[in-house]
């Protein structure tokens, strides 16, 4: 097996770190909305899972494809998105038709990689200000 | 004749199901040529491979969201919708 690309698994651990802060903010909604119960959590568990294997494989993808020539390329990613898709809808299937999890606690998850692209600008300016109050040491 | 508009129903939301799924054809293109032009690029500036590797890490994930509402419209309109709507009919019958 090949190895994962250094900058594949730093973006993967910022997503997989981002999710983990939203399905927490999430547990807490649901608590404060009275409907917390085990199927949320295991709803929550599995669509956040899903949600950052989803993204790994994408970089995979991605680190296979860049070595290929344009039109392979091309051809490899639609046939991976494709299959993530799938993957997607039989995660969704699974979360709604087990009675022991939660169907939205499930789905929601599945945007919280969107949400964390989102906040890339933050992060970056985050970094810049710490490397900037470092060299003014 | 309810069980015609019963029918009618079911076949419209698996249509309208069917429908929103068309959207999950235009990630699989977009990140395709994505992917195509980021060879290119990286062919033509080798020494640029981690910042385009992840300028289009991140721009595949957010096209591939489209494709992701598409997929929970259209399970909404096969789990979630029927059931409501038949409701909506039979109290409507009432």
């Amino acid at each position: 097996m090949a190895k994962i690309d250094e900058t594949v698994m730093r973006e993967t651990r910022y997503i997989a770190g981002i999710t983990i802060i939203l399905s927490v903010i999430m547990e807490a909604v649901f608590l404060i909305i009275g409907k917390w119960d085990y199927t949320v959590l295991l709803g929550n568990i599995f669509g956040g899972a899903v949600a950052i294997v989803n993204f790994l494989l994408m970089g995979i993808t991605i680190q296979k494809a860049i070595l290929k020539d344009e039109k392979e390329a091309a051809t490899l990613m639609k046939l991976s998105q494709t299959l993530r898709n799938m993957m997607l809808l039989i995660t969704c299937v699974i979360a709604i038709a087990i009675p022991f999890m939660n169907g939205v606690a499930a789905v929601i998850p599945l945007f919280f990689p969107r949400i964390a692209i989102s906040l890339i600008p933050l992060r970056d300016r985050i970094a810049i200000n710490g490397k900037v109050e470092k060299n003014g040491e | 004749m309810l069980e015609l508009a019963i029918g009618i129903i079911l076949g419209s939301c698996a249509l309208g199901a069917g429908v929103a799924m068309i959207a999950g054809i235009g990630p699989g293109i977009g990140e395709g040529n994505a992917v195509a032009k980021a060879c290119e690029a990286i062919g033509r500036q080798p020494e640029c491979k981690g910042n385009v590797t992840t300028t289009m890490l991140m721009g595949c994930a957010v096209a591939e969201t489209t494709g992701l509402y598409a997929l929970v419209i259209a399970i909404l309109l096969i789990f979630v919708a029927p059931g409501r709507l038949v409701n909506i009919l039979m109290d409507t019958i009432k």
